[in-house]
């Protein structure tokens, strides 16, 4: 039920946003989800599917989940790597454990399409 | 998310429709922001009020509450307030007024993870005069909490023995976050076999720079340091002047963790 929460509130986020930018069909909503969050992007879409039903207005839309990679910076060497993998978090470069995350935590509405 | 003509990552592409009467609305807005900004305020007001926030997560009797009662041991109970959150019943709150520390309960019913709207209803009706530490205990739960900020300054992950040593392997995000693991429990640790090499690899995996502390409550002497890592914490977090003769080195990335440079 954990994303259950959480698609309500991207619901009310697309209804405010549709809104405001007075967009009166939104057809396709893009969602940006990190790799490193405890979100799972079916049930959200799973979510949104059913709770569309009860929206006039976004009733024929659709949720698109884009993937956020998971992205570090090393503070050793200074440059960035992609990590597939986050039980093993190192700097691709220098192989470095010593890094921070910069991206992969994101849950974000991307835009909206009419 | 690939497009299907030619397999490009176009984010254009794929947020219009091919019928050349669309228009792609950008927001850029995360959905956490509302949580996120009360977050914001509650850490504010934490600042303000000189009181030091830790989220305290764990598994369900992972010993959470048993770290809070340990570290009032060491720490005057009355400058500590805790939320303790549950799903239902107040078990927890007796349990720690006992000990003398003042404790607000919330019942999250059916929420997996408290969340910066259920913080701030609490602050409004607790009493937080001459409190130097508000201890929030969060739901139990490994996954959910992860990641959602309550206006914590600190975020503690307790990890117990009979969970086992693959707890870090298997739910990584909530230990990315983690400033401070304490594995409890840890007077059973030969009895269930507990990997403590490798539990450790796995954390230094995971997350270079939390340092690790084990306890138990039946040796109450080792929630000592636990108390210490958090008064000193709570001093890089008031930007109060201390010295160097702690063991943690002043590498970046402490520097950047606790907001000042030496």
């Amino acid at each position: 039920m954990h994303e259950l929460s959480i698609t309500n509130t991207i619901v009310k986020m697309i209804e405010e946003e549709c809104l405001q930018n007075k967009v009166k069909n939104p057809k396709r909503i893009i969602i940006e989800l990190g790799r490193f969050t405890t979100y799972s992007g079916d049930s959200i879409k799973m979510f949104y599917e059913m709770l569309k039903r009860e929206s006039e207005m976004l009733k024929g839309s659709e949720l698109i989940i884009k993937e956020i990679h998971g992205m570090v910076e090393c503070r050793n060497c200074k440059k960035t790597s992609r990590i597939d993998d986050p039980i093993m978090i190192f700097c691709m470069h220098c192989n470095s454990n010593d890094v921070k995350i910069i991206s992969g935590k994101e849950l974000n509405i991307k835009s909206i399409t009419e | 998310m690939m497009c299907q003509e030619c397999g490009c990552e176009d984010e254009t592409r794929i947020a219009s429709i091919d019928d050349g009467k669309s228009r792609v609305i950008p927001v850029n807005k995360s959905v956490m922001q509302a949580n996120d900004v009360m977050a914001h305020e509650i850490e504010h007001y934490m600042k303000d009020k000189k009181i030091f926030c830790i989220n305290v997560e764990g598994s369900p009797g992972s010993g959470k509450t048993s770290v809070i009662e340990g570290l009032a041991r060491f720490i005057e109970p009355s400058s500590i307030a805790v939320i303790q959150g549950d799903l239902e019943s107040d078990v927890d709150k007796v349990r720690l007024e006992k000990a003398g520390i003042y404790t607000y309960q919330i019942n999250t019913h059916s929420g997996c993870h408290l969340n910066a709207m259920m913080i701030n209803r609490a602050l409004l009706e607790m009493k937080l005069e001459n409190k130097r530490f508000l201890l929030i205990e969060n739901v139990g739960n490994l996954v959910c909490p992860a990641g959602v900020k309550i206006g914590q300054a600190m975020n503690i992950v307790v990890s117990s023995v009979t969970e086992g040593s693959d707890k870090p392997k298997k739910y990584p995000y909530i230990f990315m976050d983690a400033n401070l693991v304490i594995i409890s429990k840890y007077d059973l640790a030969k009895m269930v076999d507990f990997d403590e090499p490798g539990y450790l690899e796995d954390i230094k995996n995971i997350n270079s720079h939390t340092p690790v502390i084990r306890v138990s409550t039946k040796d109450s002497n080792s929630f000592m340091e636990v108390a210490h890592f958090i008064e000193h914490k709570r001093e890089h977090f008031l930007g109060v002047e201390h010295s160097h003769d702690h063991e943690q080195s002043h590498d970046d990335a402490h520097e950047e963790e606790n907001g000042h440079h030496h």
